[in-house]
């Protein structure tokens, strides 16, 4: 609007001061001017990482390999075999028949040495406890906290029996697994230590010292195991215990935090066939050791053809036998290593100038990549 | 001012996420649907034997949806809404960057830029029209009295100056009547208002840049307007003091074109009419008898030179005409009902009869830097065209000082003109015909067009225009009204392509408001186009950094994060739906809420927002080669195949980790949370290491932001682990406890990044795309070819150059006037390898051939 004038000179001062003021302040952020590093990717560069990381997958992917070979393992299917034959016809109705006898022997051999402490597994197949119904089916406030033993939402359809809530609620717990097995060895009784077989932070936390189960396993349809009534009152009087009449017969229930079976048993499974620790056995068992297992054949995966199996492993430092890491990392080592020499090769046999201006020919219609 | 309501306005870029986004939509609804009947499905035979599960042996008829509701719920993570905010976050900061720029600070009024919309920076890097103002926006606004002719005698074609010209001072001197006179209409003709300083300078306020310099011209000649109070002004002369008393003041309209002032001489009593305006507002109603031929060349000649004329007359009134014309003046004036076009009518009566006295021509001066601007833009691909309200002449000759047409033969100027409806169309179609012949040739072919062509262009023949409009590079538009300009946007607009128009005044705000991108020169004309801008810079020049660097960064960079953002929230998603087929397509989360909702907005968004300091390029190597641009334009770095390739990657990423998780955390290993964590640890990793490969400039930030999410990864994860009630207890230490948890997550890394390096590494190298050569040019310090700074340095005075070449061929009728491409060292640059090849331009300017010929695919 108003505009300068002959004798508008002279003022720089004030300018100067004002631009100060107007000016947006300076730095290296603002200004998008941060030292930067900028890699490229230089052949040496992309040659060396693939070189590097092979040098340091194959070894590795060796020592895996060789940690899970190093692993003793036996796994037993007993699913089909532990159906006599008389009932071989119809395997559901074997299994639901209660007062059927479900005992069934079954012997294992040792073809290495095993060093102790060696896990007791059951391995279930075609199991879905990752099942959405089923993986949120109880009520972990309950399993924690006494007063909170008639919270059960989330539970359905396991929430509530004869109008009384469920502790421990929900389809988890109440399809708790209940195949036994009593290992023996030469006519000798093996012990299956069954004390700390889940985590140790379950039993602290989650699960409650002063929880005990009430009403389970009193519904319609009995799922899987009831919980540790098979304990005798002597054994487990110097733990606390609950006398609770629901009718007859009574029952001597156990604290949730001491029942590890089901502790374990709730920690679900994120794959369809997984293992979990029934206890373990801390002797050594010797090459050409034949180990007599008797066990109760009880719990119904028949109605969806799903395999049980016992297994008996050892671990090393990666855990279980799995060859799979180590597989995968000579793999993974020797592809990167095909790829630096394939790179390499190709860098000698076509040397390509980085940085050549002469693709930078914007005549062509600067297509491709 | 006529603004209109300005839309939001939405970039290309999120016009092209939506799409993205729609066809995602449409990919989770696919995937829901075949997951839902499958679920179904696999609920009536399998699940019902499932007999743990306990479904209920019939259900309500609702139970068929809820499996697909669930997996509804599932997918929905895969549109990333953390994209929304991301985005916003990142357009404010390139807002804030242009605000903050200190090289588009305009130093001589120390204005800063300012982004008032900060939504659409990465329009910029995709502009491909520029539609420009020419005065003030491509000139200074800053008017210099340059020259004139009084009563057929040109005064300042020696030496370009006419206020040195020893003949006028000589003419001023001597008293002659008509330079006198001349110098009273410069003085006083105006609505001017003088004030004196204390120290007794005299400033002048003018509404209008042209006024205010012919005051200051009439003063430098010791006709000095020192005093106005009230009606009277008085004006020294040599040593004399005139008074003068303004009767009327006529003022002046875009319609009219003049202005007028009557006014009684003090000295004698007699009363004056003292007319100014446009050539053809005032020669035509010169006296009978007059001679204006004279005038006419004059005002040709230095509309060639790219000058801006006006001419004065003047007439006696005597005191009966005056007082019967005041009375309908009067009245005029106070009319209610179309009172602008009564008082335009009452002046046409006054005003005629004159006697001219001479034309004044005033210079405009390019702005600093304004052709080597126009030059790098229009090498990056961007078309222009000049909106003017100017004369043809005018704007012809500033077009060709600014690199705007390139004269002959590398150039052609069509023209479409005609005074009716059929020689304009005829016109038209000659010059449609000539472009469409053209457009295989290397030559900068444009059109010319008035105001007058232009409405019958527009309104009739609006096909052909359009055509016109595609085809042509170049264009320049003269005498256009503020809403032809906007209706050229829109014309523009309507065949797809992205403008952006440019300038500085009144005029301009409907233009503005109507291009995809409006930039606002917040100059001397006031800041209404500023205001009404999503932008506004100092000077012109300023628009080469804003489009090529903060437009193509602000688009390279929101590239990466939109897909990248699509990329993870895919990753996750994949990871859900391969988890489905083995729980028993239930619909089963592999993942916890917690972390679901986490890796949403800390571990993966913080990595990518620092995205917003990515250089691909540095500044430098971007304005030495502004063809990259063509990258943006094109929107070659974010279409359906580049997302593909995301898509892909996110699908392989996936595929990788699962497999993984699920195979190394197998049997007495599968607990639900623990394999769930390694899945997302998998993720984490990748992402970083993705995050990381796609960044081309590590900047401190950006390797806190990268590894620093990682540990920050950790930490979040080892306080909910820390947390006996959440699900996650102790989770994450056991898992940090267990080599396999490291060593599974090594491979997850190793084999997710490694054919994605190779990929890159081999395209890098054997099929590099312009980016990667000139980042390898610029980081191996290679043969990158250097054009000096292009940042305009201290301009020798152009308008000496034009003065003196201009003189040899004052008569061409040739429309392109070759001689203004003078020789100052920046011409020099720029024309380099056109026939005005000058000697020192082999040696100063090493621009190589490939750089030059790229307006030509």
């Amino acid at each position: 609007m108003s505009s300068s004038s002959a004798a508008a000179f002279g003022s720089a001062d004030s300018t100067a001061a004002r631009r100060n003021t107007k000016r947006p302040k300076y730095s290296k952020f603002t200004q998008q001017e941060l030292p930067a590093c900028k890699p490229i990717l230089t052949p040496r560069a992309v040659i060396s990482v693939f070189l590097l990381v092979s040098v340091v997958f194959v070894p590795v992917g060796v020592a895996s390999l060789l940690a899970s070979r190093k692993v003793v393992e036996i796994i037993h299917r007993y699913d089909a075999e532990c159906i006599p034959q008389s009932n071989s016809s119809d395997k559901v109705a074997y299994i639901q028949n209660p007062s059927a006898d479900k005992t069934c022997n079954i012997t294992l051999n040792v073809h290495k040495h095993m060093k102790s402490p060696i896990h007791v597994y059951y391995q279930l197949d075609n199991f879905y406890q990752n099942h959405r119904r089923y993986v949120k089916s109880r009520n972990d406030e309950q399993l924690r906290d006494s007063e909170k033993w008639d919270s059960t939402s989330g539970c359905k359809p396991e929430d509530m029996a004869n109008g009384k809530p469920i502790v421990p609620c929900g389809l988890i717990a109440w399809s708790l697994f209940n195949d036994t097995y009593i290992f023996s060895r030469n006519n000798k009784n093996l012990t299956v230590n069954k004390k700390g077989i889940s985590w140790k932070s379950d039993r602290d936390h989650k699960f409650g010292k002063d929880v005990f189960p009430k009403n389970f396993q009193n519904g319609s349809i009995i799922g899987g195991a009831r919980l540790n009534d098979s304990i005798p009152f002597a054994v487990s009087n110097n733990y606390q215990c609950m006398y609770e009449i629901y009718g007859s017969p009574l029952f001597f229930y156990e604290q949730l935090s001491q029942q590890e079976d089901l502790i374990v048993w709730m920690r679900t499974a994120a794959l369809p066939t997984f293992r979990k620790l029934y206890g373990k056995i801390e002797v050594d068992l010797n090459e050409g050791d034949t180990i007599s297992v008797i066990l109760k054949n009880n719990y119904n995966t028949y109605s969806f053809s799903g395999k049980k199996k016992l297994v008996l492993s050892t671990t090393g430092w990666l855990g279980g036998k799995n060859d799979f890491l180590g597989i995968a990392y000579l793999t993974v080592g020797g592809l990167c290593f095909f790829l630096a020499m394939a790179f390499t090769i190709i860098y000698f046999v076509k040397p390509r100038q980085l940085g050549d201006p002469s693709y930078l020919s914007w005549n062509r219609n600067p297509g491709g990549h | 001012m006529s603004r209109g309501i300005p839309e939001p306005k939405l970039t290309a870029m999120d016009a092209m996420i939506d799409k993205l986004t729609g066809a995602i939509f449409v990919f989770q609804i696919v995937v829901v649907m075949v997951l839902g009947i499958a679920g179904n499905v696999w609920k009536d035979t399998e699940a019902k034997k499932q007999w743990y599960v306990l479904y209920p042996d019939k259900g309500p008829w609702y139970e068929l949806l809820i499996i697909p509701l669930r997996f509804e719920l599932l997918c929905s993570i895969m549109i990333p809404i953390s994209i929304k905010v991301s985005l916003d976050l990142v357009k404010g900061l390139y807002a804030k960057f242009i605000d903050w720029d200190h090289r588009m600070v305009d130093l001589e009024t120390s204005t800063p830029s300012n982004a008032t919309n900060t939504a659409i920076s990465e329009d910029l890097g995709q502009v491909e029209y520029i539609l420009t103002d020419k005065t003030g926006t491509l000139t200074e606004n800053k008017m210099i009295f340059r020259r004139c002719c009084i009563s057929g005698i040109f005064y300042g074609n020696e030496n370009g100056d006419a206020l040195k010209d020893v003949e006028l001072l000589h003419a001023v001197s001597s008293g002659s009547p008509d330079a006198v006179q001349f110098l009273t209409i410069m003085a006083i003709c105006n609505t001017v208002i003088p004030t004196q300083s204390k120290t007794g300078d005299i400033l002048y306020k003018a509404q209008s840049q042209d006024e205010d310099a012919l005051v200051q011209a009439a003063a430098h000649l010791h006709m000095v307007f020192f005093n106005k109070s009230g009606n009277i002004l008085e004006v020294k002369f040599n040593s004399s003091i005139l008074q003068y008393e303004v009767l009327e003041t006529l003022e002046f309209t875009s319609d009219r074109k003049r202005m007028s002032l009557v006014l009684r001489d003090c000295q004698n009593g007699k009363i004056l009419l003292l007319s100014k305006g446009a050539d053809e507002a005032i020669l035509p109603y010169a006296r009978t008898g007059q001679q204006t031929r004279n005038f006419i060349e004059a005002v040709e000649q230095y509309a060639h030179l790219g000058l801006r004329t006006l001419c004065l007359a003047w007439r006696e009134l005597r005191e009966d005409e005056y007082q019967e014309w005041s009375l309908m003046f009067k009245e005029a004036n106070s009319t209610l009902v179309d009172r602008e076009w009564r008082v335009a009518e009452v002046c046409q009566r006054i005003e005629h009869n004159l006697e001219v006295l001479g034309v004044t021509a005033i210079e405009d001066r390019l702005q600093d830097g304004v052709p080597e601007t126009i030059e790098t833009l229009r090498k990056a691909g961007i078309n222009f065209w000049m909106l003017t309200g100017d004369k043809q002449n005018t704007a012809i000759q500033i077009a060709l000082s600014c690199n705007f047409i390139s004269p002959e033969p590398k150039g052609q100027l069509l023209s479409i003109d005609g005074k009716t409806e059929d020689e304009v169309r005829r016109s038209l179609e000659r010059v449609l015909l000539t472009m469409r012949i053209t457009t295989s040739e290397p030559k900068d072919v444009a059109f010319v067009i008035d105001g007058w062509a232009l409405d019958f262009a527009l309104n009739h023949y609006r096909k052909a225009f359009t055509e016109l409009a595609i085809l042509s590079r170049t264009a320049i538009c003269c005498r256009v009204t503020p809403s032809q300009k906007a209706q050229l946007v829109q014309i523009l607009k309507s065949c797809d392509y992205r403008t952006l128009a440019i300038g500085d005044g009144g005029n301009d705000v409907r233009m503005i408001q109507q291009a995809d991108i409006g930039v606002g020169i917040s100059g001397r004309e006031g800041l209404q186009a500023a205001r009404a801008a999503d932008y506004s810079i100092g000077k012109f020049r300023f628009l080469k950094r804003l489009i090529l660097v903060h437009g193509r960064y602000s688009y390279n960079r929101t590239a990466f994060l939109s897909q990248y953002s699509f990329y993870k929230s895919l990753l996750i998603c994949f990871i859900q739906i391969f988890f489905s087929f083995i729980s028993g397509v239930s619909g089963t989360s592999l993942f916890n809420s917690v972390s679901l909702m986490a890796y949403n907005v800390f571990y993966t968004s913080v990595p990518v927002l620092v995205s917003v300091l990515d250089k691909d390029l540095s500044e430098e190597t971007v304005i030495q080669h502004p063809q990259i641009l063509f990258y943006c334009q094109a929107g070659r770095l974010l279409n359906p195949s580049t997302f593909a390739g995301w898509f892909g990657r996110s699908l392989f990423h996936a595929v990788v980790v699962f497999l993984i998780s699920i195979h190394a955390y197998a049997y007495d290993k599968s607990e639900m949370e623990e394999v769930s964590m390694v899945a997302l640890s998998g993720c984490i990793w990748l992402q970083a290491f993705v995050v990381a490969m796609e960044t081309n400039s590590f900047t401190i930030l950006q390797h806190l932001a990268i590894w620093g999410n990682l540990a920050g990864f950790y930490a979040i994860n080892w306080i909910f682990s820390a947390l006996p009630a959440s699900g996650m207890y102790t989770i994450m230490f056991r898992l940090c406890r267990q080599p396999s948890y490291w060593i599974s997550i090594f491979l997850m890394t190793a084999a997710g990044m490694s054919p994605i390096l190779a990929i890159k590494y081999f395209r890098y190298t054997y099929r590099p795309s312009k980016i990667n050569t000139l980042q390898q040019a610029e980081r191996l310090g290679g043969p990158i070819v250097s054009l000096g700074t292009i940042e305009p340095q201290p301009r020798p005075l152009i308008e000496k150059d034009v003065s003196t070449l201009s003189i040899t061929q004052p008569k061409n009728r040739n429309p392109v006037y070759e001689p203004l491409l003078s020789d100052s060292p920046n011409a020099t640059r720029r024309s380099s390898g056109t026939p005005f090849d000058f000697f020192q331009s082999q040696s100063r300017s090493s621009l190589p051939n490939y750089s030059r010929n790229c307006k030509d695919n």
